[in-house]
């Protein structure tokens, strides 16, 4: 019978969305109290536990809020919801699928693994410009498109048929979708964009060098077989040619009812984009154009579009990167039977408010709880701190600045080392491993690493080192990047110029006047990913999927699944595609040295005959130093010890000292000899090599356990209980 | 019944005589003071002629008539002469006239008149005292005879000298002239008189010279006395009611006059001392300190004479000036005193008993006095026994004003030092507008206020949590300490966060006791916890904890709150939460257990 069923419960020390319920809160008061009732442990999972990334979006349903600030003539992002504003002026964004920067990010990364081609070769461009107003044009037409099809269809099909209340379903939907956008102004923009562009642009778009008004015509042969275009009776002005009015018409109509329904201050002129937007074959409606108006209209919404697009990336990133991170940490688990699934417990609290004193015996609360009962449903295994800030080392002392250079900004959104030492002071008590990372800046990923080496995260991880917590905490590095800082240009368009007679437009050339925006570089915490590794390997399926060949059993846990042992390091990869070409060998003679933290490497690596084209864990330390070896100590150990003692609790009824006797005897039956009958698998608690050995202090009660881990000895104390019938 | 009343009264009578009889015969002894002493000379002619004008003797009683009514504060002596001085009795006080009477009754009429020798005698005594007044009187009953002319003239030179030397030494001369040889006014004896401010008297007869001694005492020598009674006794027992005029007299006495014997006095009185001198024809009774009013007498004359009864009294007082001053502001401008008026007032006492207010009697009521007052005359009435003499104005500096009173109107002989000086403090000056005493008030004041401020800020951050006195330590334990503490500061006063501390235990020798404060003072916590002092915690059995509460402040268990004054259990990984005294400060105490490996780890650290 499984005692333990999961071993990589998650707890994520991050604020995401500090309008939804925290853990904190949740809680409440624990004033006299140890530990929280079963009720409020349900709560809590309802609220914050995720088992997927979906789960989790829904949940915590991460938004941006903005509101346009008439000052500054210029739309403005928050966070954190502006309590001085009333709802009715602020707009809610939220971080969905369908949110294009967010999509764009999910999009670059889908294809870069599906690429496997390294940071330098890839074509972030191709990508970037997604958020550009062409490409959110591009959407438009495929959704009204498919307005289109749809409405012509209900039209044609009678009323009462059953088939028409099908279509009618799908309409809403699309309608639904397109009416999302009537309400704001910013998602109107570049409909606004491309529809000017289009209409004043006629013609020239495949053809360039002719700045002359077009005249429609027909294409016709002349008397003598010559090809002509004779220029057609004019109907209507700049009027395309209507194929079926009927529809359009009452498509038109439908939008615009649409919109004045949904809309509180509908405008003639944006209703009038709505519909040219979502039905842009109007054969009766269109009106002659203002082309000076057009065209200042255009270069206005393109420099307003541009500039608020740059504010929007800049608040939006370090939460994008939180739900990246997010959606990696589910992302390692890829089996195909699902097993023992990674579950994140999402605090949606910044650590520094948890590393409080007041906070503190809450988190005591919580974590006593879950932690320390003979029930594991909701044991947590691992925590998740990322955004350690790292103090760099100033440049070289300029003593005149010629040039533009870097500003080394302070990160507001990381988190101190002392933080960091507070929630693992705690967290240790309940023996959770804690992994965390650096900030997500150039400087802690791939390339900083391979350049630069280790050393400096060494240097900022000695403060942990030698403490009762050492070996809970496990430094990840580095951090994944998303989109490189030097390759994080997306050009949205380019300004409109009027010609000399103000009848005709056309796009500048001019350098100046291509709008381009810079998203300076998206990370991912490596926390993230090594948390989301480990979860993932915990679970025997997952094993199973990577370790065709060999044993795995289907009930042991991975707590002993040693990733730096043999070839796991390759069986078992990350998701993340390979980022750098790998490190240099003094680089990886550096890190083998002292077997520092959780280092991934983006190593050229072939298992099987293939090429490796993720990124692999290179090591798998935590910060107990072992003086006599000079080395870190591996991360598995811990959990292992953890996991016996917990199994050695609950079966020997809270270390009762005759069952614990029974526990270690050599008789089949006993859980060491099941354990060692097991020690072939990948996912073995006790491995060829390991054993497990007692002694027991009669005086002081302390049974001495010792696990030796391939001859290294590991000792567990615990107290025995000799509290007996007999 | 009535003799039997009658025999215990003669008994009582006789009783109080025969008191009166063994009583020591001894004159009050008073100190007179020089300025209020007097002296008299009696000067008697003893020749041959008085035999015939003085056949029986009356000149003697006129001599006790005269001493005994003399107040205290008389010095008297005695000069007989006749062919020379035959008997001289050296001044002597109040206590030693009995010795003049004597040398009277000694003497014998005979020989010639030899005035001068008794006048120089006469003035020679008064000269060897000291006295502000100065008497002889001299009762004769002719002009100097002696054996031959010659002597006469010698001695009638001899008599005008000591006239002269009288007069140059205000030594009054006052003549009782006997006989009707006498009768010329203008013979020698009575020219002494006139040269020296004294008054001739002719007693035709001796029976006359009681008269004559009494318009002496009372016309020259201002000696208050009242005839309290004359009586014509007709030989048998006669009693009297003698009233003393007034109460609270220093001496009263009584003098019984009569031209015969008087026999049988017996006297019923209260006084503080007694004195009886009896003669052939006088009886005296000097009470001293009478305390009752009304004396009754009883005596017996010889039939168909007549005895005369005198009360003289006297009050030996001590004047007592009470001053009172009224300052008013002047009306000049560029004065630079007070315009101070001194009342005085003075209240007189016995000499011998200073808390003894005298001369309040009825009879004094309203009775004016006079006098001097640095030789102004001034006159007030006594009003209670205090005369106000008028207001002294414009005392301007200290001085002393020499006050003398003339207590001739009242009824009674009073010896009192004169004059009195009285000192009156000078008026005091003016206030001027001298700011310096106010700038010091302020800044003293400005001192102490900011010396309080500073005691108070140090008071304030010296404060500490109340003093109560500290309970006893619970018993030292015998256990180990094993864990560690977990110290998580929820909540300050000042708001201010504190960090989560930790309290390794085990480090801790097993036996100690510690209290919470000693815990957070190892742990450098500055914030104040009220009541921390009396929490305790020991190593319990089981690696337990035993924490003691003796403190008010609110400690949590398990949803159960730990009394105070009892121990609890604190089991391994087990939390306490406490909220001080202040009812502000929050703290979560939570024991956890610290493995054998992990104190390996701190050890290496």
């Amino acid at each position: 019978m499984t005692i333990i069923d999961q071993t990589n419960r998650t707890l994520l020390l991050e604020e995401i969305n500090p309008e939804k319920l925290d853990l904190l809160t949740l809680i409440g008061d624990v004033k006299g109290i140890d530990s929280l009732s079963d009720d409020k442990i349900k709560e809590i999972n309802q609220h914050l536990e995720c088992r997927s990334y979906e789960e989790f979006q829904e949940k915590f349903a991460p938004c941006i809020y903005s509101f346009f600030d008439a000052n500054s003539q210029a739309v403005k992002y928050t966070l954190k919801k502006p309590e001085n504003i009333s709802d009715s002026m602020l707009t809610e964004i939220p971080l969905n699928q369908s949110n294009d920067f967010l999509k764009m990010l999910f999009t670059l990364m889908e294809s870069k693994k599906s690429q496997g081609v390294l940071n330098v070769d890839f074509g972030f461009e191709n990508l970037l410009d997604m958020i550009s107003p062409k490409k959110v044009m591009d959407d438009i037409r495929q959704v009204r498109k498919e307005i289109r099809y749809n409405y012509a269809k209900y039209a044609e099909l009678e009323d009462g048929d059953p088939a028409k209340l099908d279509v009618g379903d799908k309409l809403n939907t699309l309608f639904e979708e397109a009416s999302n956008n009537y309400n704001n102004v910013m998602a109107m923009l570049p409909l606004a964009i491309e529809d000017i562009k289009t209409r004043l642009l006629l013609g020239s778009g495949d053809q360039k060098g002719s700045n002359n008004q077009i005249a429609l015509g027909m294409l016709t042969m002349g008397d003598k077989g010559e090809l002509k275009v004779l220029e057609a009776p004019k109907q209507e002005s700049t009027a395309l040619a209507t194929l079926d009015d009927n529809i359009n018409t009452g498509l038109v109509a439908a939008l615009e009812e649409d919109y004045q329904a949904i809309n509180e201050s509908p405008s003639d002129y944006v209703q009038s984009l709505v519909v040219r937007t979502f039905c842009p074959l109007p054969s009766t409606t269109q009106s002659k154009i203002d082309v000076p108006t057009e065209v200042a209209n255009y270069n206005s919404y393109l420099q307003f579009y541009k500039n608020a697009k740059d504010d929007f990336i800049k608040v939006v990133k370090p939460l994008v990167e939180k739900l990246l991170g997010i959606k990696m940490f589910f992302d390692q688990y890829k089996c195909k039977t699902k097993g023992m699934i990674p579950t994140l417990v999402v605090a949606n609290l910044k650590p520094e408010m948890l590393a409080k004193s007041s906070s503190l015996p809450t988190l005591h609360a919580y974590l006593n709880t879950v932690n320390s009962k003979n029930n594991f449903k909701n044991t947590i295994w691992y925590a998740i701190f990322p955004n350690l800030s790292i103090t760099l080392q100033a440049g070289a002392k300029l003593r005149r600045e010629r040039f533009a250079g870097n500003v080394h900004k302070v990160n507001e959104d990381v988190n101190s080392l002392e933080t960091l030492s507070c929630l693992l002071d705690v967290l240790k008590d309940y023996r959770i491993e804690t992994f965390f990372s650096f900030e997500p800046r150039e400087e802690t990923t791939f390339n900083a690493v391979a350049a630069e080496g280790i050393q400096k995260f060494i240097d900022r991880c000695e403060p942990l080192v030698g403490k009762s917590y050492s070996e809970f905490a496990i430094p990840c590095l580095p951090n994944f990047t998303v989109i490189p800082k030097n390759k994080s240009g997306v050009t949205l368009d380019k300004l409109m110029t009027i010609s000399e007679d103000s009848t005709t437009a056309q796009l500048s050339e001019a350098k100046e006047d291509v709008m381009r925006l810079w998203i300076e570089g998206v990370y991912i915490n490596a926390a993230y990913i090594a948390a989301g590794f480990r979860a993932a390997s915990q679970c025997p399926e997952y094993l199973k999927d990577h370790y065709r060949r060999l044993k795995v059993d289907s009930e042991l846990p991975g707590v002993r699944y040693d990733v730096e042992a043999g070839n796991h390091a390759l069986c078992t990869r990350t998701t993340m595609p390979k980022e750098i070409t790998g490190f240099t060998n003094s680089i990886k003679d550096q890190i083998n040295r002292k077997n520092f933290g959780w280092i991934f490497a983006s190593e050229n690596a072939v298992l099987d005959g293939q090429d490796i084209t993720q990124i692999t864990v290179y090591k798998a330390r935590n910060l107990l130093y072992d003086p006599d070896k000079s080395t870190y100590e591996p991360a598995y150990k811990t959990q292992v010890t953890t996991y016996i003692e917990r199994i050695l609790r609950h079966a020997t009824g809270d270390f009762k000292q005759d069952n614990i006797v029974q526990f270690f005897s050599n008789n089949p039956k006993s859980q060491k000899s099941l354990w060692l009958a097991k020690k072939d698998c990948v996912n073995a608690v006790l491995e060829e090599g390991d054993n497990l050995d007692y002694t027991i202090d009669e005086g002081t009660g302390i049974c001495d356990l010792t696990i030796y881990f391939d001859g290294n000895a590991r000792n567990l104390e615990v107290l025995i209980s000799r509290i007996s019938s007999k | 019944m009535k003799w039997k009343y009658s025999f215990i009264h003669i008994c009582m009578i006789s009783l109080i005589c025969l008191l009166v009889c063994q009583m020591p015969l001894k004159a009050t002894t008073i100190d007179i003071p020089p300025t209020a002493s007097k002296a008299i000379v009696f000067l008697l002619d003893a020749s041959n002629s008085m035999n015939s004008n003085d056949r029986e003797r009356l000149a003697k009683d006129s001599i006790a008539q005269l001493i005994y009514s003399l107040p205290s504060n008389y010095m008297v002596g005695f000069v007989a002469y006749h062919t020379d001085i035959v008997s001289s009795v050296e001044m002597v006080d109040n206590s030693g006239r009995d010795s003049i009477m004597e040398a009277a009754n000694s003497v014998r009429y005979t020989g010639y008149t030899n005035a001068g020798a008794g006048l120089t005698r006469a003035v020679e005594l008064l000269s060897t005292v000291d006295a502000t007044e100065k008497t002889v009187v001299m009762l004769s009953d002719g002009e100097i005879i002696m054996a031959n002319d010659e002597a006469t003239i010698q001695v009638t030179n001899q008599f005008q000298t000591a006239v002269s030397q009288a007069g140059e030494n205000d030594i009054s001369i006052h003549v009782i002239g006997l006989g009707s040889e006498m009768g010329n006014s203008s013979n020698t004896i009575f020219s002494a008189s006139e040269q020296t401010n004294g008054r001739n008297y002719h007693a035709p007869k001796a029976e006359d010279i009681q008269s004559a001694v009494d318009s002496i005492l009372l016309e020259q020598l201002h000696i208050k006395k009242t005839t309290a009674a004359i009586v014509d006794t007709g030989g048998g027992i006669d009693e009297l009611d003698i009233t003393i005029p007034t109460k609270n007299a220093t001496n009263a006495r009584i003098l019984f006059i009569s031209d015969s014997p008087i026999q049988n006095l017996k006297a019923d009185f209260n006084a503080g001392n007694v004195r009886q001198v009896s003669g052939t024809h006088y009886t005296l009774l000097e009470l001293s300190h009478p305390s009752s009013e009304k004396i009754h007498v009883s005596f017996q004359g010889n039939e168909g004479s007549q005895v005369k009864v005198d009360v003289i009294t006297e009050y030996y007082i001590t004047m007592n000036p009470q001053v009172t001053y009224e300052d008013m502001e002047p009306v000049e401008e560029d004065a630079t005193h007070y315009e101070r008026t001194a009342q005085i007032d003075i209240s007189f006492c016995d000499t011998e008993n200073p808390e003894r207010q005298v001369l309040m009697d009825s009879i004094f009521e309203g009775k004016s006095l006079s006098g001097t007052i640095d030789g102004q005359v001034w006159s007030g009435s006594l009003k209670s026994g205090i005369v106000s003499i008028i207001p002294q104005h414009h005392i301007e500096k200290n001085q002393t004003l020499d006050i003398v009173v003339d207590f001739e109107n009242l009824e009674t002989n009073v010896i009192v030092q004169q004059p009195l000086a009285v000192a009156l403090e000078g008026a005091p000056e003016l206030p001027v507008s001298d700011y310096r005493p106010v700038v010091i008030g302020v800044g003293i004041g400005i001192l102490l206020v900011v010396l309080l401020l500073i005691y108070l800020v140090v008071e304030h951050k010296r404060r500490k949590p109340r003093t109560i006195s500290d309970p006893p330590l619970p018993e030292p334990s015998k256990y180990d300490y094993t864990g560690r503490l977990n110290i998580y500061i929820t909540q300050t006063k000042s708001s201010r966060d504190v960090p989560p501390l930790t309290y390794n235990l085990f480090r801790i020798p097993g036996g100690k006791v510690l209290s919470l404060q000693e815990i957070l003072d190892g742990c450098d916590v500055s914030e104040p916890m009220e009541g921390a002092g009396r929490i305790y915690l020991k190593a319990g059995a089981g690696r337990c904890l035993v924490l003691s509460n003796e403190s008010d402040c609110t400690i949590m268990q398990n949803r159960e709150i730990l009394l105070k004054g009892r121990s609890y259990l604190i089991g391994l990984d087990s939390k306490v939460d406490i909220t001080f005294e202040d009812e502000m400060t929050e703290m979560v105490l939570q024991y956890r257990e610290v493995r054998p490996n992990e104190i390996r780890n701190y050890a290496h650290t």
